[in-house]
């Protein structure tokens, strides 16, 4: 009997350890930009709190729902504040203050510093590894190509079981899968099946990316 | 990454019912006769203005009846979370130019292209959920 198991649809525990290393480095990102000060002192939108610590609201918006979802800050009728344990622990003027502690890890953490210069420049990191130039570039070598599809079969195996299981594609006849990956759900799909892999180049007349893209409900 | 895709097609036993092809999904005319299209883990990669692109290419190349499927793990309505969407959308913000959406954006995105009945299921027992539309 092999040691191993096959998959199932279900692969919440292994997302949650991998999504932890987002924890901190967003917690001391939004300390050193000063989110938790602001945010301490008065109820602000995505926008006025964007001008008051001049940033782009694109990746304001993003690390503002991090934020919310570690319960350190709320949103009520469009407007964020501190909760009580940022209030009490992460405002800088706060007797409790952990920054002498949260300090040292702005350098020890990686992501800490790519994160910040996401926030700042609203552009992706230089020195983070993606698949993303190679996307623009419409070209791909073999080895990038090995490694992006690794990475897209991994965390698209338990959902394209869940797919297959449920038969959200029996009524259709030919399906074609788009993008980057290894056509996992094209091969858990019963029926007929197109795994179209995008070069995803770019082409010069490309529209950029916006500088602010809301986040907020429809 | 046709070759590649090829390769686990081949591993998994399924080459007698999976094609691949490369193309530019962005500047290529799609191929015509599937009647669904499936993007899994790309929306989330563009910006609004790109996945209008996608979706509008998608509706060109489906047939009456035809229907595109999303795969992606969805933000709160609000944009407060919940955490596992949250913390996907800053390996976005760090490795792409994208976020995670919510389902009214990504509805606003397909029924702009012309896609009615948008809807969303959770697939399985993870984290994902399944965006699907119908080209009238």
């Amino acid at each position: 009997m092999p040691g191993h198991l096959p998959p199932t649809n279900d692969d919440r525990l292994i997302w949650d350890i991998w999504e932890s290393q987002f924890r901190l480095p967003a917690c001391t990102v939004a300390d050193e930009l000063g989110v938790f000060r602001a945010l301490g002192n008065a109820a602000l939108t995505t926008d006025e709190l964007a001008r008051g610590l001049e940033l782009d609201t694109h990746p304001l918006s993003i690390l503002l729902a991090a934020l919310a979802s570690s319960d350190l800050i709320e949103k009520r009728e469009g407007k964020w504040r501190a909760l009580p344990a940022a209030r009490t622990w992460l405002h800088p003027e706060a007797e409790g203050y952990w920054g002498g502690f949260l300090h040292g890890y702005r350098e020890r953490t990686p992501l800490h510093a790519q994160l910040l210069e996401a926030m700042r420049t609203g552009k992706r990191p230089e020195k983070f590894i993606s698949g993303a130039p190679e996307w623009e570039r419409g070209e791909m070598s073999a080895e990038a190509a090995q490694r992006i599809a690794a990475f897209m079969h991994a965390h698209s195996m338990a959902p394209s079981r869940g797919a297959a299981a449920q038969g959200v594609f029996r009524d259709v006849r030919h399906l074609m899968e788009l993008g980057c990956g290894s056509g996992v759900y094209a091969s858990k799909s019963p029926r007929r099946t197109l795994a179209s892999r995008s070069r995803c180049s770019i082409s010069p007349q490309w529209p950029p990316r916006p500088a602010n893209t809301r986040s907020g409900p429809a | 990454m046709a070759a590649e895709a090829g390769e686990y097609a081949k591993r998994a036993g399924v080459t007698g019912r999976v094609d691949t092809a490369a193309c530019n999904m962005f500047t290529d005319d799609w191929p015509t006769g599937p009647d669904a299209h499936f993007f899994a883990n790309v929306f989330h990669d563009w910006s609004a203005e790109t996945n209008t692109l996608l979706a509008r290419k998608s509706f060109e190349a489906l047939p009456s009846g035809g229907r595109i499927f999303l795969s992606e793990v969805l933000m709160d309505d609000d944009g407060t979370g919940p955490w596992h969407a949250a913390a996907f959308s800053l390996l976005m913000l760090v490795g792409t130019l994208g976020k995670q959406y919510s389902l009214p954006e990504l509805r606003g995105i397909l029924e702009g292209a012309g896609f009615t009945r948008v809807e969303a299921v959770r697939t399985g027992g993870g984290y994902y959920s399944l965006v699907s539309a119908v080209k009238p």
